[in-house]
């Protein structure tokens, strides 16, 4: 089963990560580059040419090299964006249909035959890194890319040979990458701030039951890091003209190494505040050789680039504006493109919306990250699944009248272990079936059955009993053990459940409400199955009394007895009956019961003696359900 | 404190459930296998080209002072050419080119060879006719160790293929 690559198709470079043992990893081409220019060329011995190969022969063939085609796929000819581009590119661009083609040795190709020759390179790439076929991807988009534009990309991935499982808006992959779905806040409002190579787009996006809402977007399709290095080299070839006199911009060589030392110091100038640009022998006339030799510190770096920094700021302020959104609404701003990486971008950013925004994944890298996320919870490798480290819902077991009873709360931090002795509800009970669920109602059937299992061989005695010592036992995995054992014979069974804490946020939210929503009908229904077991109760003791002290009872109070328990028991048997008809019942019978076995209880004081009734040794509890106490257990935490 | 209810009394089959769990558990372990020797697999690649990796990026940040050594000895002035001093620093020039020889550095092949943006990479193209494309100039000289390119040559191009490179092409002095 291969994987679903998740791939970043950008207008200058392309990405693609994958997620490798439930973590995301960039997948670097064949030539070792984390990045690949979204270039591609036919040369003249019509070889087909991707990436960095296909831009270094650029100046040789520029007819028949194809950069920056994402300008172009979906769009039609009459587009004001392709008129536009016709007149910029050195490649020629025609009506096809409806639609445009591009040239290439003579031959016209769609712009989504040349996006898939793009990611037939990355496909073939991703195969060599993963030692396997890949067949599956996800595949980004602009958020304002619209259908047409969306179904081209589709297209281009299936002339590539690749089932595009979803596309996927930029902004949200980079919000993805920071794990924004999973935001605790209802209606998480986000900005993506994304200075690429040669666009600029910033969206507001609106996170609602884990679906992002794009709200509005908005940008500069001609600002990039592109213009950024030109200000610099500009400059550069402005100091060496004053210090020297010479025009470098027809010294192709001079011009070359100070782009290359311009992008160097723009990257350093990001961690240092000052570095020397040193370049001997730069160029020479008649007196001899020059050399440049200055020192450029982040004041005037940032004093250069000041104005392209101010000009992203409108943008966003209509993006804000169209979403009807405040700076202050904006609960996380996610960067994205190499140029954020700037701390002046990064300042600005922070004027704009006035915080700090979220760093830590390579802005380079983020949508690609993102859209692998998204690849790997299509193909299951990541659940979202709460990390377990409390129980997320309550665990118990259900009891008489279908109750659950819990033994861990929920939010308790684990491993934790905690026991409780119950006993059998009926008299010669020979078995009991343990229910182990979860959730939290307080009726057994409103809740999530993990597994139940029969602990049998009980010896026969009167209900109440027996001694079942039922332990919860969760680990640091979340695996939960249940044991049930009978003190009695020291008989014991359990139950190992791995997916206790296996539930989605949305399981245990949805969980959590019913249980609040329910909870008010549930209390009631528990009060009445109390008030009934207590009723029960009463009528077994009412039972017993009788049998077991024929002899010693008159025959008065022994129809004192019957009446009042056929009284009772009429009540009980009402299915409906309320819990205040039930407690009502119950006292009307436990009233008549109390002077009569006072009376027992004298009688057998008297004749000194003991009763060997279990019953009356605890008699001395206000409740009627007094006999069904067995023990109980603290609760022993183990962190 | 409580009783457990004696009207359930049997055990409902859990089998179903646990079989899918088992499927589900099962291909989630594939998934890791296949993944983790996926990591071991490039791990152990990583590391035998660790040695490469490491010379490479060495040699790549070195390559500029080697370039600007170059160009100095380009720039002697007429006066100095035979000057014993001048040649004490060309013999450094040598030494130092012989150490990236020895490290298995290879400078890349350019004039009068066919353009190969694989090993070049082009900054201009000169007027001219032929389905080939030569370099006809070095502007900066590139380098490559075990056939793996640690700085491309960049290189001025012309169309058209040159029998005898020596004779027409400007070697860029």
């Amino acid at each position: 089963m291969g994987k679903i690559i998740g791939i970043d198709l950008g207008t200058t470079n392309s990405a693609m990560a994958v997620m490798q043992a439930g973590k995301s990893e960039i997948i670097a081409n064949s030539e070792g580059a984390r990045t690949t220019p979204s270039v591609v060329a036919i040369n003249k011995n019509k070889e087909r040419l991707v990436g960095q190969v296909a831009r270094r022969q650029a100046v040789t063939n520029g007819e028949n090299t194809i950069y920056e085609v994402k300008r172009l796929i979906g769009r039609r000819f009459e587009d004001k964006e392709i008129q536009k581009d016709i007149k910029l590119m050195p490649y020629s661009i025609v009506k096809a249909g409806e639609g445009v083609k591009v040239t290439m040795a003579g031959k016209d190709y769609s712009s989504e035959e040349v996006s898939a020759m793009i990611l037939s390179k990355l496909k073939a790439d991703a195969e060599a890194f993963l030692g396997e076929p890949v067949t599956e991807a996800v595949i980004t988009v602009p958020a304002y890319f619209n259908d047409s534009q969306r179904q081209a990309t589709k297209d281009a991935g299936k002339i590539a040979g690749l089932e595009v499982k979803r596309i996927i808006n930029e902004p949200t992959a980079a919000a993805l990458a920071y794990g924004l779905d999973k935001a605790d806040k209802k209606d998480e409002k986000i900005a993506v701030y994304d200075l690429g190579g040669g666009t600029f787009d910033v969206s507001i996006l609106e996170l609602g039951d884990g679906v992002f809402e794009v709200k509005s977007t908005n940008g500069d399709t001609h600002l990039g890091g592109a213009d950024f290095d030109r200000v610099i080299v500009n400059y550069l070839i402005a100091e060496f003209k004053s210090e020297q006199g010479i025009d470098l911009t027809g010294d192709k060589t001079a011009m070359q190494r100070l782009r290359d030392e311009a992008e160097k110091a723009k990257i350093e100038l990001s961690t240092t505040n000052e570095v020397d640009i040193n370049l001997p022998f730069l160029t020479a006339d008649a007196n001899g050789p020059k050399h440049f030799e200055h020192k450029l510190t982040r004041a005037k770096l940032e004093q250069l680039v000041g104005d392209l920094v101010e000009k992203t700021k409108e943008p966003c302020m209509k993006a804000l504006k169209d979403a009807g959104l405040k700076a202050s609404d904006i609960n996380a701003v996610v960067l994205v493109g190499g140029m954020t990486r700037m701390p002046i971008v990064q300042e600005k950013v922070k004027e704009i919306f006035g915080q700090e925004p979220m760093m830590g994944v390579n802005p380079d890298e983020v949508v690609a990250v993102g859209a692998a996320i998204q690849g790997g919870v299509l193909q299951g490798d990541v659940k979202d699944v709460l990390l377990l480290d409390v129980t997320p819902l309550s665990l118990g077991i259900e009891t008489m009248g279908g109750v659950m009873t819990k033994l861990i709360e929920r939010n308790t931090t684990i491993p934790s272990s905690k026991s409780e002795v119950f006993s059998t509800a009926a008299d010669n009970q020979p078995q009991v079936e343990i229910h182990v669920l979860q959730g939290e109602r307080e009726m057994s059937e409103g809740n999530k059955s993990l597994g139940r299992f029969v602990l049998d061989g009980i010896a026969s005695a009167p209900r109440g009993v027996p001694q079942i010592e039922v332990t919860f036992n969760i680990d640091a995995n979340g695996i939960l053990n249940v044991t049930a054992k009978d003190k009695g014979t020291s008989k014991e069974q359990s139950i190992t459940i791995s997916g206790s804490g296996n539930l989605s946020k949305d399981d245990v939210e949805k969980m959590t409400k019913e249980a609040e929503a329910h909870a008010e009908e549930d209390k009631k229904k528990k009060e009445s199955v109390d008030a009934r077991n207590i009723l029960d109760n009463a009528l077994y003791q009412a039972n017993k009394m009788v049998s077991d002290n024929k002899d010693k009872i008159s025959e008065e109070d022994v129809k004192t007895i019957n009446d009042a328990v056929e009284e009772a028991k009429k009540v009980s048997e009402k299915a409906d009956a309320d819990k205040e008809t039930l407690e009502k019942a119950g006292k009307t019978l436990s009233d008549v019961l109390m002077p009569i076995g006072s009376k027992l209880y004298e009688a057998a004081s008297k004749e000194e003696k003991p009763t060997d009734q279990p019953e009356s040794e605890e008699s001395k509890s206000d409740e009627p359900l007094e006999g069904e106490v067995v023990d109980e257990e603290k609760p022993e935490d183990k962190k | 404190m409580s009783k457990i209810d004696p009207k359930k009394k049997v055990a409902k089959p859990i089998v179903d459930d646990t079989n899918q769990q088992l499927t589900a558990l099962t291909e989630a372990l594939q998934r890791e296998r296949a993944d983790s020797q996926n990591i071991r697999r490039r791990h152990e690649q990583e590391m035998s080209s660790l040695g490469d990796y490491v010379k490479i990026n060495v040699i790549k940040d070195l390559l500029p002072v080697i370039d600007n050594f170059e160009r100095s000895i380009k720039h002697i002035p007429n006066n100095l050419k035979d000057d014993e001093y001048i040649a004490g620093i060309k013999s450094i020039l040598k030494q130092f080119e012989k150490v990236i020889k020895d490290l298995g550095v290879e400078k890349i092949e350019t004039v009068g060879h066919p353009f190969n943006p694989a090993y070049h990479e082009a900054i201009s193209m000169e007027e001219g006719d032929g389905d080939t494309e030569t370099v006809v100039e070095e502007l900066q000289p590139g380098y490559k160790i075990n056939d793996q390119v640690i700085r491309h040559s960049i290189v001025k191009v012309k169309p058209g293929f040159l029998n005898n490179p020596e004779d027409k092409v400007n070697k860029g002095e």
